[in-house]
């Protein structure tokens, strides 16, 4: 299950590249790994932080994380995107129990 | 039953799904790695149908594209104007053909409104027509196919994606939808109507607008209306702010011994810049200078050869009739007409989806019917006609000398502009190209500050065709205009041309104050009898310039007039007293002068000019002020018994000062005079302003930064000092309108500082883009 969880974990890292279904599908990876919903809630909530952190260092990389810095609002709502996707979509753990 | 876990689960995931739905469109946009504002990626190969071509941006974001043939470089000009600045460019499309409340909604509709009813897009049509077919047209398409291709293959700027709509293709009637803009930013005005305003509501103020200032600084030294339908124009005319400097020295007083020419147009301040620097090159062709996001060609620049600059003339080339009505005809020249009607639909943006609403466009012989609340006049404007500006500068882009200079002189038709030229042979010159009517009544020549009675045929413009070809047979012929060729040096800064000139340009209402004009020449001058041979730096320092010639006379007044002063604000009176005129950022006699003079004006100007129910937009110049008579009546306030004088008060004006000065904390003149330089969605998404900065100038400066100007700030939109081979540069803010790229306001604080970057012809960065042939 472990493996499985992991392979979800790394797909959808791989989707949020290109489309934020990624970060439900994040979400959802985080139910499989988690053995309660507690857990799967902490591990979509670590899956947001991870997706964030990557992004930080694709801007960085781009000379762009100034400028993402700078930005305000936009920076608030894409740090919540991030965060509150694939915590709340973690909670579907509850349903599979 | 549900357990506890399962209840948690629905209810967090109907919290996920509530926050999709309401939050989509944020999500879509800004989520990290995939929202679609993060996408900054651009092909690197395009195929382009006319040949090839590549591109380079060297290290201000500057492309510096090379071609095979012209066709193929303006497709790729279209191309690279599109990645960097297609928003500014639909923006300004948008506002000419009034189509800003589809996407901004209600606030713009009588912005649109103005636009549809003056039917500018009828005027680019005509002047697209004008050239349809000939070489440069070709030119036009190439670059429109640039830009198209651009639209459909490209990433979009993040203010499409942000409002959600895609851009329409772009025309060649959108490139001269550009051209009506400038030319209509610099020339359309309302002084007439507010001249019949003031000469209704208060006549005896007319003795404050002459018909000339009197300085001796000219370029060359040799019940028809209502205050409402004025209120109503106001926020669509050209901006009081509006003016520039050029100046060129020939050879002859310069340090090497070629010629020296600067230029810096005052126009709005914006983000992203007004102007989008470009180096463009092909076998016949070396040129490299600004243009107007939405124009394939350097507007003001230089090629190996020549180089060339503008400033507005400012002359009165827009006229208004009135006419007698009857049973919705006008009379005209004893004939009754029926008005030229056409419907047009605006759409406006609202809560409940897109509403339609009519447009009457209505025009007579003279021009489109402006109207409000009954009042209405026709519009005669140079530029309604199909005209040929943008043929003289693909012409000026393309010349190598004098001779083929002049040849495209001659096609500029508006906005009228004080042209300089220096060349690598040594020539220089002068010329206040544009098209200026002549005016009769009764077969007698009129100024042209007043409203006409269209019905009668007064003040006609013989040859003159709204939207289709004029003929311009009853304006100043192109030879007669007051010019110079190879001329030691000039400059101009929007100061009157010429005195006692046998045909009316325009009255002192339309010419700037003369004090940057006069300072630039002082400048010169005093370089030249002191002997010191004037080279870049020098005229670098001159555009640098923050001397203030208003403090000079209007201190010296106050030394002369000896006010009583009260106590209080005596050690302020002592700061400006002991100043040497410098408007510096961190001198406190400039901001105390430069609220001083704001009040000055209105307690001079307020108590008759308010109680007649005219505003500050009526006030008088300045330099009227400072000619007036220490006894003036206009230093009288009308409001009390005793009689004051000039002396009276500027006493009364720097206690007004000192109060605003206080209460609002000022310390020193850069927290007054502070650049805010804003997007168009600034207000929300504040991180695409510029950074505030504390500014050097004034409106009457050299270095030129105009902080009350409304709605933008204005000031020195472009700097340029032009020499050969290398000459010198700078944009207020970035090339690029992309927020994320490192050019969005990479030239900003040098700009500020009054520093500069060289210009020359090599082709600088790495290639980004290379176009290829179709196969």
């Amino acid at each position: 299950m472990k493996k499985v969880a992991l392979v979800a974990f790394i797909v959808s890292l791989a989707i949020s590249y290109f489309h934020w279904i990624g970060l439900i599908a994040g979400g959802i990876a985080s139910a499989l790994a988690g053995k309660n919903i507690l857990r799967a809630l902490l591990y979509g909530f670590l899956f947001g932080v991870t997706v964030w952190v990557i992004f930080l260092i694709n801007m960085s990389y781009s000379g762009m994380l100034g400028k993402y810095m700078g930005m305000g609002i936009v920076l608030y709502l894409s740090l919540l995107t991030s965060i509150l996707i694939p915590t709340l979509s973690a909670s579907v753990r509850g349903l599979i129990d | 039953m549900i357990s506890k876990k399962r209840v948690l689960s629905l209810i967090l995931l109907v919290v996920l799904a509530a926050f999709l739905l309401s939050a989509y469109n944020y999500v879509r946009l800004f989520a990290p790695l995939s929202g679609e504002i993060w996408e900054t990626k651009y092909s690197e190969r395009v195929l382009n149908p006319y040949g090839r071509a590549e591109v380079y941006y060297d290290e201000y974001g500057v492309p510096h594209i090379k071609a095979e043939n012209e066709e193929a470089l303006a497709f790729a000009v279209g191309y690279v104007q599109a990645k960097d600045r297609l928003f500014q460019m639909d923006l300004h499309r948008r506002l000419m053909k009034g189509e800003l409340s589809e996407v901004f909604g209600e606030e713009l509709v009588d912005s649109d409104i103005f636009h549809i009813k003056m039917d500018f897009a009828g005027a680019a049509e005509a002047s697209w027509k004008e050239i349809e077919g000939s070489e440069f047209a070709e030119i036009i398409k190439a670059y429109c196919d640039g830009v198209n291709t651009y639209i459909s293959e490209g990433n979009l700027p993040m203010e499409f994606k942000i409002l959600g709509y895609r851009p329409e293709p772009w025309s060649p009637v959108d490139v001269f939808l550009i051209d009506k803009e400038i030319a209509w930013g610099l020339t359309g005005d309302f002084h007439d109507i507010e001249r019949a305003i003031i000469a209704e509501k208060l006549p005896n103020a007319l003795e404050l607008f002459p018909d000339e200032l009197n300085h001796s600084y000219p370029i060359v030294r040799t019940e028809k209306v209502s205050p409402e339908l004025l209120e109503w124009l106001r926020p669509f005319e050209r901006e009081e702010g509006f003016g520039s400097n050029n100046w060129i020295i020939s050879g002859k007083y310069t340090a090497d011994g070629k010629p020296i020419l600067a230029n810096d147009p005052h126009l709005a301040l914006t983000v992203p810049p007004v102007w989008y620097e470009m180096h463009l090159i092909t076998e016949d062709m070396n040129v490299r200078g600004v243009t107007f996001p939405g124009v394939p060609l350097i507007v003001i620049g230089q090629n190996e050869h020549v180089a060339w600059g503008f400033t507005n003339v400012g002359a009165d080339v827009i006229d208004f009739y009135y006419y007698v009505t009857k049973d919705g005809k006008y009379l005209y020249k004893g004939e009754w007409k029926d008005f030229q009607k056409e419907e047009r639909i605006l759409k406006v943006k609202t809560d409940k989806g897109f509403e339609e609403r009519r447009i009457t466009v209505k025009k007579t012989i003279h021009g489109p019917v402006i109207e409000k609340d009954g009042k209405e006049v026709a519009v005669a404007w140079t530029g309604l006609s199909a005209t040929r500006e943008f043929l003289a500068i693909y012409i000026y882009n393309h010349a190598d000398n004098l001779e083929e200079f002049l040849e495209g002189v001659r096609y500029f038709d508006v906005p009228a502009q004080n042209l300089v030229y220096i060349d690598d042979k040594g020539n220089t010159m002068y010329y206040p190209a544009g098209r200026f009517p002549i005016r009769y009544i009764n077969g007698e020549e009129v100024p042209g500050n007043i409203i006409f009675n269209g019905s009668a045929g007064e003040g006609e413009w013989r040859g003159f065709v709204p939207y289709g070809t004029s003929t311009w047979e009853g304006f100043i012929p192109f030879d007669e205009i007051p010019h110079l060729i190879n001329p030691e040096y000039v400059a101009t800064a929007n100061q009157r041309v010429v005195y006692n000139y046998q045909h009316y340009l325009g009255d002192s209402n339309y010419f700037a104050d003369p004090y940057r004009g006069m300072r630039i020449y002082e400048l010169i001058d005093s370089a030249i009898s002191k002997g010191r041979k004037i080279d870049v730096e020098y005229a670098m320092e001159m555009q640098r310039d923050v001397y203030s010639k208003p403090a000079e006379f209007f201190i010296k007044q106050m030394k002369d007039s000896s006010p009583d002063f009260q106590e209080g604000v005596k050690p302020y009176v002592n700061e400006l007293l002991n100043w040497d005129f410098q408007m510096k950022k961190d001198s406190r006699a400039a901001l105390i002068f430069a609220i001083w003079l704001k009040h000055y004006i209105n307690e001079t100007f307020g108590d008759e000019f308010y109680s007649a129910g005219l505003d500050k937009s009526y006030y008088p110049k300045v330099w009227i002020l400072q000619n007036l008579d220490e006894e003036s009546k206009w230093f009288d306030d009308i409001r009390t018994a005793e009689k004051e004088t000039r002396a009276d008060i500027m006493a009364r004006a720097m206690e007004k000062a000192v109060d605003e000065i206080e209460s609002k904390g000022y310390r020193v003149y850069g927290d007054y005079n502070r650049l805010k330089v804003n997007h168009p969605f600034g207000s929300i998404l504040e991180f695409l302003n510029y950074p505030p900065l504390p500014m050097d100038g004034s409106k009457y400066t050299v270095f030129n930064f105009r902080v009350a100007n409304e709605p933008f700030q204005a000031g020195s939109s472009w700097r340029m000092i032009s020499t050969f081979p290398t000459s010198y540069c700078i944009i207020p803010g970035g090339n690029s309108g992309n927020y994320l790229s490192e050019h969005y306001d990479d030239q900003l604080e040098d700009w500020a500082d009054g520093k500069y970057k060289p210009m020359d012809f090599e082709i600088r960065g790495d290639k980004v883009i290379e176009f290829e042939v179709m196969r």
